[in-house]
């Protein structure tokens, strides 16, 4: 009897003590998703409210939808494709691109190439870079400091890009 | 982690080896031949530990829970006037794994390139998280050493299946487990169990209770 009600005891607080379990190990909106070492990765997550980083590897891409926060660093290629209202920065890489819908927010830090393609509302940041190519469709804000060239195209059949080079703030 | 659970490992070792030392030779069963309580079956549930990346997709720390089931099959074991003895166990380990980053790693299917020549990733596939839950099925021979009314070492060569909530499923062909009990009573123990090698379980701890019956 006394070892029925200590094995009963031990079931229980085995319970107790089971840490939550997800039946989907895939990137889903609301928990990071994290991906760092080796060659290539790339993350896709669908629905809203997604979390990416990818550091320390050779090329890494991070798909999400609305709302998603995607970080990379420290390797050769990073790239994000997002929906609306995104933030994603990249820094202490070779080349940064984004392709993002409207009210996105981009950082680009200490890297060579920072290339971005975004939505109205947006708003690009480029720091410390050789070069910072952005074409806004529609509204937008690029900022620039400490860039070796930082351009500007309104629309991706304008064929005369603003220069925002030597720290001046523009856009469309 | 590691640091933590080699620490408990060495404690216990040396409560052990303290334990065996201080205690009257009358205690020591280990050249008494079959001088023990004997059982048919030993339950053990118990919490595991891993913390290091295991076969599979499985990446990071591990928490989970287990049980083992071992049918004893000889009273007496390989080794003459020794008191050891061997049974067959079977077991089921679920073990939460909490990631490293290292997981799938996903493929890009489509890229375009922007102005600027840079290349961005529009459509990808096979990427996730690496968080995974990992179930462990070992089958093993336990081979037991009855040293002393309060404590038994063993050792444990085996194969072990696993499976994970992503559906990968694999063999390990050959596994080996040393552990030891702490006798509290003649059918109730406390028991630790630790994967040796590391591979392919990974660093692998197990400690819960035994139920002799």
């Amino acid at each position: 009897m006394r070892l029925a009600r200590l094995l009963v005891a031990f079931a229980l607080a085995s319970l107790a003590a089971l840490p939550a379990c997800d039946d989907d190990d895939f990137c889903r909106p609301g928990a990071p998703c994290e991906c760092s070492g080796g060659n290539e990765c790339y993350l896709n997550c669908e629905g809203t409210g997604c979390s990416e980083t990818c550091h320390d590897l050779d090329r890494c891409g991070g798909i999400c939808g609305d709302v998603c926060n995607f970080n990379c660093h420290n390797m050769d290629e990073c790239s994000a494709y997002c929906g609306d209202a995104c933030s994603a920065s990249c820094h202490d890489t070779v080349a940064c691109g984004i392709i993002c819908g409207a009210d996105c927010d981009y950082r680009c830090n200490n890297a060579s190439r920072c290339s971005a393609q975004v939505g109205p509302g947006s708003t690009v940041t480029c720091r410390g870079l050789t070069s910072c190519e952005v074409t806004c469709a529609g509204t937008c804000a690029v900022d620039c400091e400490g860039v070796g060239r930082c351009q500007v195209w309104c629309g991706a059949d304008d064929d005369t890009p603003t220069d925002c080079t030597n720290g001046a703030s523009c856009g469309c | 982690m590691p640091a933590t659970l080699l620490r408990i490992a060495l404690a216990l070792t040396t409560l052990v080896a303290l334990s065996l030392v201080s205690t009257s030779a009358a205690a020591q069963v280990i050249r008494q031949e079959g001088q023990r309580e004997h059982y048919s079956v030993e339950l053990e549930p118990h919490f595991v530990f891993g913390w290091s990346d295991p076969p599979g997709n499985a990446s990071g720390d591990g928490l989970g829970l287990g049980v083992r089931g071992t049918f004893e099959i000889s009273k007496y074991g390989f080794i003459k006037k020794l008191n050891d003895s061997v049974g067959i166990g079977v077991g089921l380990d679920l073990v939460f794994y909490d990631g490293s980053g290292q997981g799938p790693r996903g493929t890009c299917v489509r890229m375009v390139t922007i102005r600027g020549g840079v290349p961005v990733c529009v459509e990808a596939e096979g990427s996730g998280d690496d968080n995974t839950t990992l179930a462990w099925f070992p089958v093993v021979m336990q081979w037991n050493f009855w040293l002393h009314k309060r404590w038994s070492v063993f050792g444990e060569p085996g194969l072990a299946l696993r499976y994970d909530d992503l559906g990968d499923f694999g063999i390990a062909p050959f596994i080996f487990f040393a552990g030891g009990r702490f006798h509290l009573s003649y059918n109730a123990t406390l028991t630790l169990r630790l994967s040796v090698p590391y591979a392919p379980f990974g660093p692998y701890a197990a400690f819960g209770a035994s139920f002799l019956f």
